[in-house]
């Protein structure tokens, strides 16, 4: 019996709504903050007052170049705002102002350079909308209970083309956006918070064939993983119908991540009727070619242009760099060390061996009390020879609970490397009477006998004793002894 | 073209009006008689023109990314018929959003 996926192939296209890290929201002065007290970020423009008229967020505009430009999209020439309307109690105006016809990007890809096999998935568009607001049902009453904060906060929804074709492109592809995203800062793209959401549509069709199945659409999907899991619940769902002899009917389900479940929300004929039009209150708008070019000219470095510079310029390893690279925080961390340092294959090796080894539990590098000033300044002391690399690491690890500078707590744990070479001449010497059989080895060409006597020079030393410099000690020593 | 009393209907069920069923004939009758009056606009020979989707001259209106004072919660909520722990409280709207 062949596997599901030896018998059909999944088409899978995903519908992505990143909030824009902005300042203000789209078409008002109120603050875009998660988290504040119910209804204390409102107006009556986003409130949907009569009268009210909504003027659009520039640096919104910009973000959504901004990522048309780094996915190698067409931006529109002139683009315009249109209505979408729905009724909903979180949705005030009685519709959403949207882009329907005029995206303000079209086209353009994503390729999975850093989280896959490097598929390159094309996107349809990218278009600029404003957030409704949050509503939660009532647990008896059977009321909702609605906060405007969120309504109007600035969102570009991003579509890609059905170019995916199993759970793990997805995984890939949403991570591969998410890092150009962040990298960019375009949006935060934290799903806990909802800034980045994200609708799925799969159908399936027998391996070897063109013509697509007919879709299922998946919402309230909450994790990247919770995302995987669904579209592959949902391809064994339409093949176990189709083999049945049934049909896939065109539809909405909901996810259920809990229950590894989807159940359905609605079918095709109920499907809403949005009614776009052009929003009168909002004339169309030209991205000329200036403004283009502002944009771009201060855009941040794309994450691939970055791999590039580390492991060219810096000499990083692959690996290392895309440590770095795949974690904004992480690289924004270590950009500042090197700064600091001037040293980027030290700082990113204390960074990811030494710092990370300390972080347990999901910590974020953003909360960590050692900043890249401890790392800059314990990288400076171990090629200054003030402290050898074992030294530094118990300062990194004092650091870690205590962040004073490095200085401080090489004097109070007495770790000043022993560079003074009488003093280490003399431990060598009586290292070496101590462990004849290692001279005779190194003697005899096994160089790894020496690790008994400079480690015994270490103990002596209580781990001060400059690596280097014994070694050096111990090969002239050995000419005489 | 002529208003059916299945367009009527649907048109307040996306309104979500509720109207008696008795109240529909003139609704059909007054909804075919606005359309018709729009549809002269109909016989005008359009061939070559470019369609409209604004009529004002004003383009690339923008505003800074600057916050503004938002309104006191409690200000924002006057008008609430309901309010719950300061939040809007509105009769549960079963269909999902888009
Ligand atoms: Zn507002």
């Amino acid at each position: 019996m062949s596997t599901t996926l030896e018998r059909w192939e999944p088409v899978i296209g995903l519908e992505v709504h990143v909030q824009l890290g902005t300042a203000t929201k789209m078409f008002c002065g109120c603050r875009n903050l998660f988290g504040a007290p119910p209804n204390a970020l409102t107006c009556p423009v986003c409130l949907g007052l009569p009268g009210a008229l909504p003027v659009p967020n520039r640096r919104a505009a910009e973000l959504a170049i901004r990522f048309g430009l780094a996915v190698g999209g067409t931006i529109a020439e002139v683009t315009r705002f249109d209505r979408k309307q729905y009724f909903y109690p979180d949705l005030p105006k009685g519709y959403q102002i949207s882009q329907d016809k005029g995206p303000i990007v079209t086209g353009g890809t994503v390729t999975t350079s850093f989280f896959g096999d490097g598929k390159t998935i094309r996107l349809i568009r990218a278009h600029l909308e404003e957030d409704a607001g949050k509503g939660q049902h009532e647990e008896s009453g059977g009321s909702t209970l609605v906060d405007l904060n969120r309504c109007g906060i600035p969102l570009l929804e991003i579509v890609s083309a059905p170019d995916l074709r199993s759970a793990e492109d997805a995984w890939a592809y949403l991570n591969e956006l998410r890092l150009t995203l962040r990298t960019l800062d375009i949006s935060e793209c934290d799903m806990e918070k909802g800034s980045l959401r994200c609708d799925v549509n799969v159908s399936i069709r027998p391996r070897g064939t063109t013509p697509f199945g007919d879709r299922v659409e998946l919402k309230n999907l909450n994790s990247f993983r919770g995302v995987e899991r669904a579209i592959r619940h949902e391809i064994e769902r339409q093949a176990a119908l189709l083999e049945a002899g049934g049909k896939v009917e065109l539809e909405t389900r909901l996810w259920d991540d809990e229950k590894g479940e989807s159940r359905l929300m609605r079918k095709k004929e109920s499907a809403p009727d949005y009614r776009y039009f052009p929003d009168p209150d909002l004339p169309p708008f030209a991205v000329g070619r200036a403004w283009v070019d502002r944009v771009a000219a201060e855009a941040p470095e794309l994450p691939l242009k970055r791999l590039e510079r580390y492991t060219s310029v810096y000499g990083l390893s692959d690996y290392d760099a895309k440590v770095l690279i795949t974690d904004p925080s992480i690289c924004r961390y270590f950009e500042e060390t090197t700064a600091l340092c001037n040293d980027p294959k030290n700082a990113a090796n204390w960074i990811t061996s030494e710092l990370f080894g300390l972080m347990k539990g999901g910590v974020s590098i953003d909360d960590v009390k050692v900043r890249p000033t401890h790392i800059a300044e314990l990288v400076a002391l171990v090629k200054d020879g003030t402290l050898n690399v074992r030294s530094a690491r118990e300062v990194l690890a004092k650091q870690y609970e205590d962040p004073r500078p490095a200085k401080e707590w090489v004097e109070k744990l007495g770790l000043v490397q022993v560079s003074d070479r009488d003093a280490l001449v003399a431990i060598v010497k009586k290292g070496m009477e101590m462990n004849p059989k290692a001279v005779a080895d190194l003697k005899a060409g096994k160089e790894k006998a020496a690790g008994a006597i400079v480690g015994y020079a270490m103990k002596e030393t209580k781990g001060r004793g400059n690596p280097a410099i014994l070694n050096e000690i111990l090969a002239e020593l050995l000419k005489t002894f | 073209m002529n208003i059916s009393k299945e367009d009527v209907v649907k048109t307040l069920r996306l309104a979500r009006l509720e109207v008696p069923e008795s109240e529909l004939p003139d609704l059909v009758r007054e909804f075919d008689s606005i359309v018709k009056y729009v549809e002269a606009v109909a016989a005008v020979d359009l061939r070559g023109v470019e369609p409209l989707s604004h009529g004002g001259d004003a383009r690339d209106v923008f505003r800074d990314d600057v916050v503004t004072p938002s309104l006191p919660a409690d200000v924002a909520l006057g008008n609430a018929p309901d309010t719950a722990g300061g939040c809007f409280r509105v009769p549960r709207v079963i269909a999902e959003p888009s």
